[in-house]
């Protein structure tokens, strides 16, 4: 079967001529198109023209507006011949009569057939020693020249981008000009462009254009992209009418980051290969600087985050009561070291006529997801415990609050207690918390065992929560924790441990309470010796005086 | 993290091993997940090779019981160490789950049922 002519007639853009010889071709606005047509009214997938067993066929592929031969929509493969009329889209596509030539000027097959391709490295490496054209050498030196005086000092990432084009247009004199950069997730997008006022057609960048100059840091420089085997299929830019493209990696030894390419319709300037060394030389030039650029806008942004996650370390810590003093019959003293900026630990502690309400709490996980549970907690803490309610349904209604909605099954594991400032008498209840410790006046010092421990608060709605009762003797110590205390862990793994935190508080629980949690916080310190902190670490000491 | 997955007679075994902490804590979410999401609806999450868990790491079982009560189906905690046992206890979470001590005393429980 002889092939056919094609003349395509993209809306706004140059008419193009093709031949379509054996294989079937399909026709879009896509990539995926074998003739990709900058036309918004066609779909991405239009139709296809094929060599059927009677001739040549077309096809429609379920576009939206309908493939029409000779003005009749189609809705099965239909005959095509030499003078028929194929509408797709806003684009009309002539069957040329059998021996016609294409017109004259027309951008068509085989008017220029150049296509070069090399390696980056080759086209710097000539910078130094081609000294057989001086004159070349000299005007490529000052582009470059005049490039590097520009990106001088302080410049956004835009601002870079800019500058290469307008240097790009500047001295090459493209009708439009593309910057892709590589994306956090690895592919390649436009990060800039530009176009002569009054250029046609829609700017398009093929993809195998891309994986040539990106993937094997190549310089292109391509006077008829439908001559280059490379592009064979895929030529993507037919509805733009563009025929001489050059285009260069932006990249350096460490890799590349992007790409330059610009355009022009070979009827307007075809580039050449001393363009192809100065766009080499400029987009060389860019790259460190648009390595170094995104870097700092990195940068800058981890540094916005970090001055935010400051803020909510403030406003975490200002949750934390300060005042320590409020009745003689009390001495109190705690420290509170989250492992990241924010954290998931709470102690607080408020007296209301002769009872002192205290919490240690310990919300699961780490950082902002605990920081904000850690708030709602104190939050229902200060609301409930103030209602006058016994310890453990203080622990209940909390519970209940917490649960309430819990898909995601945060939790969080309290103490809570009362202590009668008259009669020393304290009421305790625990959410899956640690039992706090007793150091006697006298010396010593002991976990509190008589405390039966209930659910962590979140999980179970209708859970109970069981009081302890003891009676403090003047100069008595309790002391709460979270088990980023006990968790604390060495070098070589192992845990800090209850033994060492009863031992250690034995050995102080007779100062005073700011001393006794100075201590155990030193020597927690000591024992991790430099072990990055995994968890936070809570520490609440209260002297009955 | 190590995380090693089975199936036998129709029950999914996922074992993982190493730390439960809050690094590691998301592959094992990601691990019982997608088994639930295939389809698994006898599960046992075999413990013996967890040497340590956090309470990042409790939340991961936490929402796998709910998600499988929601589904109706059955998961089983098997060969806990002690100091996961311990963390689980203090917790006031081992009411929550069915705990075996050995994977095939777990196993077991699938077609006593």
């Amino acid at each position: 079967m002889s092939a056919i002519h094609l003349r395509i007639e993209p809306p706004g853009a140059d008419a193009i001529e093709r031949e379509c010889g054996g294989a079937p071709l399909t026709f879009g606005r896509s990539v995926g198109a074998d003739v990709i047509i900058a036309d918004q009214s066609m779909s991405r997938q239009h139709a296809r023209i094929a060599a059927g067993p009677s001739g040549w066929t077309v096809e429609d592929l379920g576009a939206r507006n309908g493939t029409f031969v000779n003005g009749v929509r189609i809705d099965a493969p239909t005959p095509i011949g030499p003078g028929d009329v194929l509408k797709m889209g806003a684009t009309v596509i002539r069957i040329a009569e059998p021996g016609l030539t294409p017109e004259p000027g027309a951008l068509g097959m085989g008017h220029l057939s150049s296509s070069i391709f090399r390696r980056v490295s080759e086209i710097t490496g000539e910078l130094d020693r081609d000294a057989a054209a001086p004159a070349r050498m000299a005007a490529r030196l000052k582009a470059l020249n005049d490039f590097h005086r520009a990106m001088a000092g302080p410049i956004s990432l835009d601002a870079l981008l800019e500058l290469l084009l307008e240097r790009l247009f500047a001295t090459l004199q493209p009708e439009e000009g593309v910057i892709l950069l590589r994306q956090a997730d690895g592919t390649m997008a436009t990060a800039a462009s530009r176009r002569l006022p009054g250029a046609k057609g829609q700017l398009l960048v093929s993809r195998r254009l891309v994986s040539e100059v990106v993937d094997k840091a190549t310089a292109a420089l391509v006077s008829d992209i439908e001559f280059d085997e490379r592009f064979a299929g895929s030529d993507s830019i037919v509805g733009s009418g563009i025929r001489s493209i050059l285009a260069a990696p932006i990249g350096d030894a460490a890799g590349c980051v992007g790409m330059v390419a610009i355009y022009s319709r070979a009827s307007v300037r075809r580039f050449s290969e001393e363009d192809l060394e100065l766009l080499v030389s400029l987009a060389s030039a860019a790259a460190l600087r648009v390595r170094n650029v995104a870097l700092a806008e990195e940068a800058a942004e981890r540094r916005v985050q970090d001055r935010e996650l400051a803020l909510a370390h403030d406003i975490q810590m200002a949750m934390l009561p300060r005042h320590f003093a409020e009745r003689p019959e009390l001495d109190a003293a705690a420290a509170l070291i989250p492992a990241r900026a924010v954290g998931g630990d709470l102690y607080d502690f408020f007296i209301t006529g002769d009872a002192l309400w205290f919490i240690v709490a310990d919300a699961a996980g780490k950082g902002v997801s605990a920081a904000l549970f850690m708030a709602v907690t104190r939050t229902l803490f200060r609301a409930i415990a103030q209602t006058g309610l016994e310890v453990g349904t203080v622990l209940a209604r909390m519970n209940t609050e917490l649960a309430r909605d819990n898909e995601r099954q945060f939790f969080v594991t309290a103490l809570v207690g009362r202590l009668d400032l008259v009669s020393g008498d304290v009421t305790l209840a625990s959410a899956g918390h640690p039992a706090p410790l007793l150091g006697s006046a006298g010396g010593g010092a002991r976990a509190i065992d008589v405390l039966e421990n209930g659910i962590a608060l979140g999980i179970l709605d209708d859970a109970l929560y069981p009081e302890a009762h003891v009676t403090l003797a003047h100069g008595d110590v309790l002391l709460l924790f979270t088990d980023g205390v006990t968790e604390a862990v060495n070098g070589a793994g192992a845990l800090f441990g209850e033994t060492r935190m009863l031992d250690n508080f034995a050995a102080s629980a007779s100062r005073a309470g700011a001393e006794i949690v100075a201590n155990l916080m030193a020597a927690v310190n000591a024992y991790a010796s430099g072990v990055p902190q995994e968890d936070d670490i809570t520490v609440l000491a209260l002297r009955y005086r | 993290m190590q995380i090693q997955q089975s199936n036998r007679d129709g029950i999914t075994i996922v074992a993982p091993a190493g730390r439960i902490d809050t690094t590691t804590s998301s592959s094992v979410e990601d691990a019982v997940r997608q088994a639930v999401d295939r389809g698994a609806r006898n599960l046992v999450v075999d413990l013996a090779g967890v040497e340590y868990i956090s309470s990042a790491g409790l939340r991961v079982f936490l929402v796998l019981a709910k998600r499988m009560r929601d589904l109706q189906g059955r998961l089983v905690l098997s060969g806990m160490t002690e100091p996961v046992r311990q963390v689980f206890q203090l917790a006031g979470f081992m009411p929550l789950f069915r705990v075996e001590a050995t994977q095939d005393a777990a196993m077991s429980t699938f077609t006593r049922a």
